[in-house]
C-alpha cells in the first residue's frame, strides 16, 4: 500500500467527525441533485414520453353502436391510413351513486386486457379486472368520487350494473372512459333514460403528423361505416395540448427549484471541502516537513474527502432514487399522465459525476492554496491562535448591553469574512427556498380559489335537457323557482351560453351572458372592472391576445347574424377551455337566451352535498356539480407536496452549510471556548455564544434570502401565468407576503442558523478545558 | 488556619488506565493565606493537582472541596461559577483571547458573571494600574510583550476577586527578568492575603516566595 493511500485512510479514520460530515452532506446533495434531475427529465416532454411508452393512440373513434355493428367497426383496422389498431370496446353509459347519494352518469367501457398494440393503460394502483363484479377506476374519477382499490362503486337506482368492486385504478392518454369492466359485465341494453350504447376504437396511424393527417384518416373512416356510425373523434393532438397546458403550468418552478437545488448543492459542498481543507492547514505544512510532495499533499487531501463523498453518493443515489418516487407519482397525476419511469441513469451519473467533480475541484483549489506555503509557514498558520487584533464589530459589540455570551457571539460572528459569507449564502439558499415555497404555495392557493370559485358559488345547477336532444325536465321559470325555493340559497344567477363571430378571433368566440348580478361570482381582475351595464363585458388574457384589443377597446360582432358591440372593460383570470371566450349580461345580447346553468351561492352553514343532492330530484332533469370537485385541488394539492419535499430537502442542505462552517469554527476557536470557560463561563453560555455568533448571519441571510425568494416567487408565478397558461397575473397573486410572514421568513433565517449552529455548539460546550489547553 | 482546600485520598487516571495515575491517593490540606508551591519532575501531577483544585478536571475517584464546596457534588455549570467566583487561574502560556484587548480580556470573567460593564471596567481599570500596565489597557495581546501579557493575565485572574489563585507554570514562558517580576506580583498578592497555589519547576524562585511547598512525585505527595 503506498504511502498516500495509507496516510488517507489513516486520515479517514482519524477525522471522524469531518469524514461523517463530510459524506452526510454529499449523501444530501446526491439525493437533491437525484431528485432535481428525475424531476427535470421528467418534465422534459412528459406527454410524448408517455405517449410512446404507452403506444398511445393517434385517434379514438366512437361509434353508435344502433347504427354499426361490431364486426363493421373492426374492420376499419384493414383501412391504408391505419397501421395498427385497438377495440372494439363497447361503452355503456352507467349512473353511479357518488359522495352524499348524489347520481352521476359515467362511460363504462368493456376491456379484457389493458394491454394491446395501441392505447394500453397504465395500472397506477391494484389489478386490471379478472372477473365480472369488478371495475378498474380512471384515476380522473377516483380523484373526483375518492375512491380507493377495496372500495365499492356504487350503481344508480337506475342503474343496468351492479355496484363493482373497486379492483384497480388506471390513466388512459385520451381515453374518456371513466371506468372499465370485463366485457361480459356490460348488459346488452342500456337504460331507456341514457344515451345509446357506443363502441370505442383506437387507432395509430400511418401519418399523423398534422390535423389534416388526423382529418383523412376521420373521413376514411366515417366513409368505411354507414352514414351517422361516427358518434365523436379525439386526437393525440388535442389531448397532447391539454395535457401540455397542464405540465407548462408546473414546469418553470419544477426547473427553477431544480436548479436551485442543484447549484445550492455545489455551493454547500465547495463550503464544506474548501473548509475542511483548509482547516488542515498544520497538517499540510508537517506533511511537506515530513517528505511528501505537493502532489501527495493534494492526492492525500483529496482522498480523505472523495472516500466519504464517495460513499455519501453511493447511498444517496438509491436513496435519492427512492425518495423520488412519491415526487414523480405526484408530478405525473398532477401532469394527468401516467408514471413512465422511475429513474434516470443518465442525468443521474452526470450529477454524480458533477458531484464528485465539485469535491475534487474543490479540494486540489483549497490545498493547492496551502500546498503553495511553506512547510514552516503552514504549521505556524494551522497552529497558532489566529488574529492579532479585535475587530471593530468585537468593540461595537462589546458595548452593546447585553450578557457578555452573547456580544462575544456577536462580535466573532465576522471573524472569519470568507466563511461568514459561506455561512449567510447557507441561510440565503434556505431563507429564499422558504420565501419562495411559502409564497408559491400561497399564490396557488388563491390561483386554486380563483379557479374553482368556491368561496363564492358552491354549486353549479345544470339543466340537462338544455342544448340536448333530450327532452323533459324543469323549465326555465321552474328551475329558477326551485332555486329561489331552496332554503340555504343566498343568491344565484343564471347563464346562458352562446357563440359570437369576433373580428380577429378567428373562429366563433363562447360568449357567457348572466341573466342577473353576477358582479359576486368571484372571477378575479387582472385590470379593468366586472360589466356593470348592458353593451359591457369582461374577458380572460386570451382574448385580448387573440384579437390584439386592450381594455377599454370596443368590439363589433355578429351573433346569430344580428350586429352586437361590447365594451371590454375588464381582464379576467380565467382558465376555461381554450380561454377565449367572453362574459357579459343577458342584456348585452339581442334575441332571448336561454338559461343553462345556475350558479348558486349557499348561504352559511348549509350542506353543500344535501343541498345539491335535494335539488336533483328524478326525473326533473337537473343535475349538480360542486364547485370544491373542480379537480383543480387535486393538480395544486400535488404542486404542493412537491414544493413541500423540495423545500424541505433544500431547507435541510442549507442547515448542513450552516453546520459545517460552525464546526469548522468552533473547532478553531476551540481554545478560546476553553480559556472561556476557565474563567467562568458555563455550558449554556457557551452555547448561547455560538447561536448568537450565527443569529447576526442568519439575520443577514434572512435580508438577502427574503428578497430573492420574493423575487424568484414573483418570477416564477408570472412565467406559470404568461408563459404556460396565457394568462396575465392578477396583482392580488402576488401579494401574499404580509408583515406576519416576513417576520415569520426572517425568524426563518435565525431558525436555520440556530439549528445548524446548535450541535456544534453544544459539542464545543461539553469540550473539556485541559484536554484542548493541554494540546495548545 | 481554615482550610480553604481539602483534598481527600484524590486519585486520577487518564483514559482508563489505572495502573498510570497522575494522581494516587493525594490528600492535602491548604488554609487560607498561604503562598502553596507544587513542585516536582515533568509528568509528576503538578498541572493535574492544580486542575482538580480548579476544578478544570474532575478526579477519578476521592473529594475536592475548595472554599467550602465540594466539587464533586457541582455539575459543570456548578463548576463553571465556582471558577468565576472562587478560583482565578494564571497559565504558563497566558492563554488570553487574542481578539480583545487588555482590558477586555481582565473585564470577561466579571461580565460573565453579570457585573455592569462599568463596574467591570473599573475592576479591571484598577488592577492593571496596580500591575503597572494600566497604559496597556487597549492593547492586544498580540502585540504585548510576555512579561505584559502574564500580567494582563493575573489580573484577569483577580478580577473577581477570587479566594484561591492558581498559577501554572506563570513564569515558563517568560524570560528571568520578566519571570521575576511576574513571581514578586504573585508574592505581593500573598502578603496581602491573597491564598496562590503554583506550580513551578524553579526551585530558587519557590524558595524565595512560597510559604509552603509540596512536592509531587509520580502522583504522589512525598
Amino acid at each position: 500500500m503506498s504511502t498516500v493511500l495509507r496516510k488517507t485512510l489513516a486520515d479517514v479514520r482519524r477525522h471522524k467527525l469531518q469524514t461523517t460530515i463530510v459524506g452526510f452532506v454529499v449523501f444530501l446533495s446526491c439525493v437533491t441533485a437525484t431528485l432535481a434531475l428525475t424531476l427535470l427529465v421528467e418534465t422534459d416532454a412528459p406527454f410524448d414520453r408517455a405517449f410512446e411508452a404507452t403506444q398511445g393512440a393517434h385517434l379514438y373513434v366512437t361509434f353508435d353502436a344502433t347504427n354499426v355493428s361490431e364486426a363493421q367497426v373492426r374492420a376499419t383496422a384493414g383501412l391504408p391510413e391505419i397501421s395498427a389498431s385497438n377495440g372494439p370496446w363497447r361503452v355503456l353509459p352507467a349512473s353511479i351513486t357518488i359522495s352524499g347519494g348524489r347520481v352521476r352518469v359515467i362511460p363504462v367501457e368493456g376491456r379484457q386486457r389493458p394491454d394491446g398494440p395501441v392505447a394500453r393503460l397504465s395500472l397506477d394502483s391494484g389489478r386490471w379486472v379478472q372477473r365480472d363484479g369488478e371495475v378498474v377506476l380512471s384515476r380522473q374519477l377516483a380523484d373526483e368520487t375518492g375512491l380507493r382499490v377495496g372500495d365499492t362503486l356504487q350503481a344508480g337506482s337506475d342503474s343496468t350494473l351492479p355496484s363493482l368492486a373497486v379492483v384497480g385504478i388506471a390513466v388512459a392518454l385520451g381515453n374518456d372512459a371513466a371506468a372499465w369492466v370485463e366485457p361480459s359485465q356490460l348488459p346488452a341494453t342500456v337504460s331507456p333514460n341514457l344515451p345509446p350504447a357506443q363502441y370505442l376504437m383506437a387507432y395509430r396511424l400511418k401519418h399523423a403528423s398534422t390535423a389534416a393527417d388526423i382529418a383523412a384518416a376521420v373521413t376514411a373512416i366515417s366513409a368505411s361505416v354507414p352514414t351517422d356510425a361516427v358518434a365523436d373523434t379525439s386526437n393525440y393532438l388535442d389531448a397532447k395540448l391539454n395535457a401540455d397546458r397542464t405540465t407548462a403550468v408546473m414546469i418553470p418552478f419544477l426547473l427553477a427549484f431544480s436548479a436551485f437545488a442543484l447549484l445550492a448543492s455545489a455551493l454547500i459542498i465547495a463550503n464544506l471541502v474548501g473548509g475542511a481543507v483548509i482547516a488542515g492547514t498544520r497538517e499540510i505544512g508537517i506533511m511537506k516537513s515530513v517528505g511528501f510532495t505537493p502532489a501527495q499533499v493534494v492526492a492525500t487531501f483529496a482522498g480523505r474527502m472523495l472516500i466519504p463523498a464517495g460513499a455519501g453518493c453511493l447511498v444517496g443515489l438509491p436513496a435519492g432514487v427512492v425518495l423520488s418516487q412519491p415526487f414523480l407519482d405526484d408530478t405525473a397525476h398532477a401532469f394527468g399522465l401516467p408514471r413512465t419511469f422511475g429513474f434516470a441513469p443518465g442525468p443521474d451519473a452526470l450529477g454524480l459525476g458533477a458531484i464528485l467533480l465539485v469535491v475534487v475541484a474543490t479540494t486540489i483549489l483549497a490545498s493547492l492554496r496551502a500546498g503553495r506555503q511553506s512547510a514552516a509557514s503552514a504549521i505556524a498558520s494551522g497552529s497558532s491562535p489566529t488574529g492579532d487584533s479585535g475587530s471593530s464589530q468585537a468593540r461595537l459589540t462589546g458595548a452593546m448591553p447585553l450578557p457578555r455570551s452573547l456580544t462575544l457571539g456577536l462580535g466573532d460572528s465576522m471573524a472569519k469574512p470568507a466563511r461568514s459569507a459561506m455561512t449567510i449564502l447557507a441561510v440565503v439558499i434556505g431563507v429564499a427556498t422558504v420565501t419562495f415555497a411559502a409564497g408559491l404555495h400561497l399564490s396557488l392557493g388563491l390561483v386554486a380559489s380563483a379557479l374553482t370559485r368556491d368561496q363564492q358559488v358552491q354549486v353549479q345547477v345544470y339543466r340537462e335537457s338544455v342544448g340536448k336532444d333530450a327532452s323533459g325536465g324543469l323549465t326555465e321559470e321552474q328551475a329558477t323557482a326551485l332555486i329561489a325555493g331552496m332554503p340555504g340559497t343566498a343568491r344565484y344567477v343564471g347563464v346562458g351560453h352562446a357563440d359570437l363571430d369576433v373580428a380577429g378571433a378567428g373562429e366563433k368566440v363562447p360568449v357567457f351572458a348572466y341573466s342577473g348580478d353576477s358582479s359576486w361570482i368571484g372571477y378575479v381582475l387582472i385590470r379593468g372592472r366586472w360589466f356593470g351595464a348592458p353593451g359591457e363585458a369582461v374577458a380572460p388574457t386570451a382574448f385580448f391576445i387573440r384579437t390584439g384589443h386592450h381594455v377599454g377597446d370596443t368590439i363589433a360582432g355578429s351573433f346569430y347574424g344580428q350586429p352586437v358591440t361590447l365594451r371590454l372593460v375588464g381582464e379576467i383570470f380565467d382558465q376555461q377551455g381554450d380561454d377565449v371566450l367572453l362574459r357579459t349580461s343577458f342584456d348585452s345580447l339581442p334575441g332571448q337566451l336561454t338559461v343553462w346553468n345556475y350558479e348558486v351561492q349557499l348561504r352559511p352553514g348549509t350542506d353543500v352535498v344535501a343541498y345539491a343532492r335535494s335539488i336533483e330530484a328524478p326525473g326533473n332533469g337537473i343535475s349538480t356539480r360542486l364547485n370544491r370537485e373542480n379537480g383543480v385541488d387535486t393538480a395544486f394539492l400535488l404542486i404542493n407536496s412537491v414544493l413541500a419535499g423540495l423545500a424541505l430537502v433544500l431547507g435541510l442542505i442549507a442547515v448542513s452549510g450552516v453546520f459545517n462552517t460552525v464546526v469548522l469554527n468552533t473547532r478553531e476557536k476551540a481554545r478560546d471556548f476553553a480559556i472561556l470557560k476557565a474563567v467562568g463561563m458555563t455550558p449554556r453560555q457557551v452555547v448561547s455564544m455560538v447561536l448568537a455568533s450565527v443569529a447576526m448571519l442568519g439575520i443577514l441571510g434572512a435580508a438577502v434570502g427574503i428578497p430573492s425568494g420574493i423575487a424568484l416567487h414573483r418570477y416564477i408565478v408570472t412565467v406559470m401565468g404568461q408563459i404556460a397558461t396565457s394568462t396575465g397575473v392578477p396583482d392580488v397573486f402576488f401579494h401574499v407576503f404580509d408583515g406576519s410572514l416576513l417576520a415569520s421568513l426572517a425568524a426563518a433565517g435565525i431558525v436555520i442558523a440556530m439549528l445548524g449552529a446548535l450541535l456544534p455548539a453544544q459539542w464545543a460546550a461539553r469540550s473539556r478545558i485541559t484536554e484542548v489547553l493541554q494540546a495548545e | 488556619m481554615t482550610p480553604l482546600i481539602e483534598l481527600r485520598d484524590v486519585r486520577k487516571v487518564y483514559n482508563g488506565h489505572q495502573e498510570l495515575a497522575a494522581l494516587d491517593s493525594v490528600s492535602l490540606v491548604i488554609p487560607a493565606g498561604q503562598a502553596a508551591c507544587v513542585m516536582g519532575p515533568s509528568g509528576s501531577g503538578k498541572s493535574t493537582l492544580l486542575n482538580v483544585i480548579g476544578g478544570l478536571d474532575r478526579p477519578s475517584s476521592g473529594t475536592v472541596c475548595v472554599a467550602g464546596h465540594d466539587l464533586g457534588r457541582l455539575s459543570e455549570a456548578g463548576l463553571a461559577r465556582f471558577r468565576r467566583a472562587q478560583v482565578g487561574i494564571v497559565f504558563q502560556f497566558f492563554n488570553l483571547l487574542n481578539n480583545l484587548s487588555a482590558i477586555d480580556n481582565v473585564m470577561v470573567p466579571a461580565q460573565l458573571s453579570g457585573v455592569k460593564r462599568s463596574e467591570a471596567r473599573r475592576r479591571a481599570h484598577d488592577l492593571l494600574e496596580r500591575l503597572g500596565i494600566a497604559p496597556l489597557s487597549n492593547q492586544y495581546p498580540m502585540r504585548m510583550s510576555g512579561g505584559e501579557r502574564q500580567r494582563v493575565a493575573i489580573a484577569r485572574a483577580l478580577v473577581n476577586n477570587p479566594a484561591l489563585l492558581l498559577a501554572d507554570e506563570p513564569t515558563g514562558a517568560l524570560d528571568s527578568h520578566n519571570g521575576e517580576e511576574v513571581m514578586q506580583i504573585l508574592a505581593a498578592l500573598n502578603h496581602a492575603g491573597q491564598t496562590i497555589v503554583l506550580v513551578t519547576h524553579d526551585e530558587r524562585l519557590a524558595e524565595a516566595n512560597a510559604t509552603r511547598i509540596i512536592r509531587l512525585v509520580d502522583g504522589a505527595v512525598q
